[in-house]
């Protein structure tokens, strides 16, 4: 009888591939969650000292020295304002006239003309100079650590320690993932930053008791991990942080 | 999976009945669809064999040949039955002339029997689907609801109802919702379509029993 020698596969064969497939699409799906996690590409962050950036001169049209530089000298401002006044015109107005037996005179207007042009030449050069070593001077003394600002810093400049850059960071992240159910919840945290760059320790030292918040708190400091500049001087760095709806703060 | 996790008691059992709902589907679903293919292509080539073939003793020998073919089945029930009348007129005088009234009238009784039971079969587990696309997503929207008001409770007792509060609830509530229409818009689909071919081949199944029946009549009934 055909009824009896039909070879289907059978129900219960594709009820397990619909469970296979199903499985495949549940991973796939969680694959791509986890992919899919919005990673900001990381700028080098570079803090500008606002209270000590040079401020433009107005006379030179270029960043005024610091205060131990002399002021430039007037020498260039004064070129071709002597230029003008130069002998050089003097022998057409007054030629003496030649006495016979005397050597032809040597024309001494255009020679003092000559050597007042290049001592003016002299001056503006040596001017010149002044203001080039002036200037130098004045990035000296500001300060020759080119790493000011920077998360590689010593951490002495001001607004520019690697405490402030972690605070930046996980500020930005904790601004992306923030929840709570509470009023005005807060909650503090120790990190600890290893020389590597990636959070070793992390502890909450205070709940909030709101577990929404903490658990934003949680994922904030996870996603700020991922992309830390390392602590100076290869050490590690740790701090506590106090965070709260409106932000992260040092306490 | 985070948001599955942090789903109320009442919404996991949703998602799972849902899940539940859909595995059966396709599993329903890839079962019919090779079913449904088979007996066509079976069928197609049955039909070739049987207008070609020179003597029903012919086809009935080759009909291992068709197994997914419902019309085999139909041949093989008329065919059998023809056999057992053939033999009755046997014992009386022609074997080749079997009586109109009775002789016809017991093939046809056993090709519709055929027919039916071909059509149970080919019909068998649609139900499901039909059930599933109807009510999958009801249960969706009672775990959406459900969620829902569970997220309000908690709104009301943390106090606070900025979007940082009530969204995640509400997210957590809609995935109730989204997964009944997931599990609901194929089996709808499939549905329909396997009624559509599963009519198609009711539609040979009686052509087949009428030129059978035809044929029977032409070469075997007595006058």
């Amino acid at each position: 009888m055909i009824r009896q020698t039909r070879r289907y596969p059978g129900p219960a064969g594709m009820f397990a591939l619909s469970f296979l497939c199903h499985l495949v699409v549940c991973a796939l799906i969680i694959w791509f969650n986890e992919a899919a996690v919005f990673t900001p590409s990381e700028e080098p962050v570079t803090y500008v000292d606002l209270a000590t950036l040079p401020v433009a001169s107005p006379q030179a049209g270029t960043p005024a020295p610091a205060e131990s530089t002399p002021a430039p000298p007037a020498a260039p401002t004064a070129v071709p304002h002597a230029a003008m006044v130069l002998p050089s015109a003097k022998p057409k107005v007054t030629p003496p006239p030649p006495e016979k037996g005397k050597t032809a005179p040597q024309k001494p207007g255009a020679e003092e003309g000559k050597d007042f042009s290049e001592r003016m030449k002299d001056l503006q050069r040596k001017a010149e100079e002044r203001q080039l070593e002036a200037a130098v001077a004045g990035l000296k003394n500001r300060g020759g650590n080119r790493t000011v600002g920077m998360p590689g810093a010593k951490g002495t400049q001001a607004g520019s320690d690697y405490g402030s850059y972690l605070q930046s960071r996980l500020r930005d992240a904790f601004r992306d993932v923030i929840a709570f159910q509470s009023g005005t919840p807060q909650t503090l945290v120790r990190i600890k930053i290893a020389p590597d760059g990636h959070i070793s320790d992390y502890r909450v030292e205070k709940r909030s008791g709101d577990p929404v918040f903490d658990d934003a708190v949680s994922r904030a400091v996870t996603l700020a991990g991922r992309t830390l500049k390392p602590p100076p001087n290869g050490q590690s760095f740790e701090r506590v942080f106090r965070f709260k709806p409106e932000g992260v703060a040092l306490p | 999976m985070g948001m599955f996790a942090s789903t109320g008691l009442v919404v996991k059992i949703v998602l799972i009945v849902l899940l539940y709902f859909s595995v059966v589907s396709w599993g329903i679903i890839f079962y019919k669809l090779l079913q449904v293919y088979r007996a066509n292509g079976a069928s197609q080539r049955f039909m070739e064999f049987f207008y070609k073939a020179k003597s029903f003793d012919a086809i009935g020998s080759q009909l291992d040949r068709f197994e997914n073919s419902p019309l085999a089945v139909l041949f093989q029930d008329g065919y059998n039955e023809l056999k057992k009348l053939r033999g009755k007129a046997d014992e009386k005088a022609d074997p080749n002339v079997i009586s109109t009234d009775l002789g016809i009238d017991n093939i046809a009784r056993s090709l519709r029997r055929a027919t039916t039971s071909e059509i149970t079969r080919l019909e068998k587990y649609l139900t499901f689907l039909a059930t599933t696309g109807a009510t999958a997503p009801f249960i969706g929207l009672f775990g959406t609801v459900w969620g829902i008001m569970s997220a309000f409770e908690k709104i009301g007792q943390s106090g606070s109802a900025s979007l940082a509060v009530v969204a995640p609830g509400i997210a957590e509530a809609l995935i109730a919702t989204a997964i009944g229409l997931v599990a609901a818009i194929p089996a709808v689909m499939g549905y329909n379509h396997f009624q559509q071919k599963i009519r198609v081949l009711i539609s040979d199944m009686d052509s087949f029993s009428t030129e059978f029946l035809n044929i029977v009549q032409r070469n075997f009934a007595g006058r």
